[in-house]
């Protein structure tokens, strides 16, 4: 069993805010509070970049772009630019978190899957990639299939979902679900849990089943969830 | 009286899921075209442009391409790169999402200079150039004031808002009408599922109504028009 404490449980966190409508002003105060938290990673969209790099060059947080979000769908060169885009634009510690085609995968196009995933990973630059399967939408078979495809093209994660709640048949990420993602990668491959992750013990027993890593818009509610458990008297 | 006239070739709709295998999309074209009478536009995921392209060939059905959809906040650079290459691939219409965030935080001159610069890339090779502001997240005066943005950056329709919980409100519409008129066309979208809501929206100002849910409408729409004395 893992024992963690709150300055452990920050280091697995990508403190999340994809909303389309923040503006400059929230989009500030977001980034410097997971700063001042000391979370792994701050992740935004692609525009938001070089905002999230000057506020936190130098610090423990590292920059997450959020590419291809949320639907995953647009050409291959698309994905590439945004990528290259984001890798130009930020000066801090930066990682990929890309959407998988999907529509690719459920008509058996793997070719095109993996050398997309290819491409990205070769723009990233030696970065860290996180493949994003969207597993809520998938079959078990499929999120099989789609973990395998992310380790064969190079990536260094399987994120489990967008954390997208609009798209037909969303659900929340399960300890289940990484379990199963787990047993088919290899050990040098991680796993980045995602979506409706709101809670301390949603996030423990995630981390529990075999996740590296939580993307959370709750990161802070879920630390001081700990720091309450940890400290409950009688 | 409620007339197919007043339904006709009024509506956009769109197989988006990203889950969306090729033979999902081939069977929702194919329902699409028992009701050509009714679909202005469709559309689909960029990878399966060639499919909506070979099934709509020689119909009065528009292939439409998204673009930052349904989020807003990618740089212009992307926005502008990837409106150019649906204009060579062929594409008939662009849903372009907005940079929400850049309105919200001011900075009008950024959102000015990313619709000018989708428009000036793709003008004369698209029908229809549609930008989505978001208007469910505006105010009434910030829906009048990119309403006047986006007819003088040269786009040719606004659509309301993405869908995907981002709703309109029939207000939104008139505002947009009273500022607009007719110098760009408006497409009501977002939270439209029946007929009521259809109808609300046109008399509110609305040239389309995007929806996808379609056949729903369109089968309620023939059953209330058989009935009516």
């Amino acid at each position: 069993m893992v024992k963690i404490t709150e300055k452990e449980l920050v280091k697995y966190i990508d403190q999340t805010n994809l909303k389309v409508e923040a503006d400059e002003k929230e989009m500030t105060q977001f980034i410097e509070e997971a700063k001042k938290y000391e979370f792994y990673g701050v992740a935004v969209m692609p525009y938001w970049v070089p905002l999230a790099s000057k506020i936190v060059k130098g610090s423990k947080t590292k920059v997450v772009a959020a590419v291809g979000f949320p639907s995953g769908t647009m050409p291959t060169e698309s994905k590439v630019e945004e990528t290259k885009w984001c890798v130009e634009n930020c000066s801090a510690d930066l990682e990929i978190d890309v959407v998988m085609n999907l529509s690719w995968l459920r008509s058996g196009r793997y070719d095109l899957v993996r050398k997309e995933i290819n491409e990205i990973v070769k723009a990233a630059d030696g970065r860290i990639v996180k493949v994003i399967i969207e597993a809520p939408l998938l079959s078990k078979e499929e999120i099989v299939i789609a973990s395998l495809l992310a380790e064969a093209a190079g990536a260094h994660f399987v994120k489990t979902s967008t954390g997208f709640k609009g798209f037909h048949g969303w659900r929340p990420t399960t300890p289940d679900d990484v379990r199963l993602i787990r047993s088919v990668i290899g050990e040098k491959m991680k796993i980045k849990a995602a979506g409706g992750i709101k809670t301390t013990a949603h996030a423990l027993a995630i981390i529990e089943a075999g996740a590296s890593r939580i993307g959370t818009s709750s990161g802070v509610q879920i630390v001081e969830g700990l720091r309450r458990l940890r400290e409950w008297k009688r | 009286m409620l007339t197919r006239d007043i339904l006709k070739k009024r509506f956009d709709t769109s197989l988006l899921d990203p889950n969306t295998s090729d033979k999902d999309l081939i069977d929702f074209i194919e329902k699409c075209l028992q009701y050509e009478d009714y679909i202005v536009a469709i559309a689909v995921n960029a990878n399966q442009l060639d499919i909506a392209f070979r099934m709509l060939k020689n119909k009065d059905i528009d292939v439409v391409a998204t673009i930052a959809y349904p989020l807003g906040t990618l740089p212009l650079e992307v926005k502008v790169s990837l409106a150019k290459r649906f204009a060579d691939l062929g594409v008939d219409q662009i849903d372009v999402g907005m940079n929400l965030g850049a309105f919200k935080s001011g900075n009008k001159d950024y959102v000015k200079k990313e619709i000018s610069e989708i428009v000036s890339a793709v003008k004369g090779k698209l029908k229809t150039i549609s930008i989505i502001p978001y208007t469910c997240m505006l105010t009434k005066e910030e829906i009048a004031e990119i309403g006047r943005i986006i007819a003088e950056c040269g786009a040719t329709m606004i659509k309301t808002n993405p869908g995907y919980g981002y709703n309109t409100r029939v207000e939104d519409d008139k505002i947009l009408k009273e500022t607009v008129g007719n110098s760009v066309k408006i497409m009501a979208s977002g939270g439209v599922r029946n007929l009521e809501q259809t109808l609300a929206m046109i008399e509110a100002g609305a040239d389309r109504i995007a929806t996808s849910t379609p056949f729903q409408i369109f089968e309620e729409a023939e059953k209330t028009m058989e009935m009516l004395a």
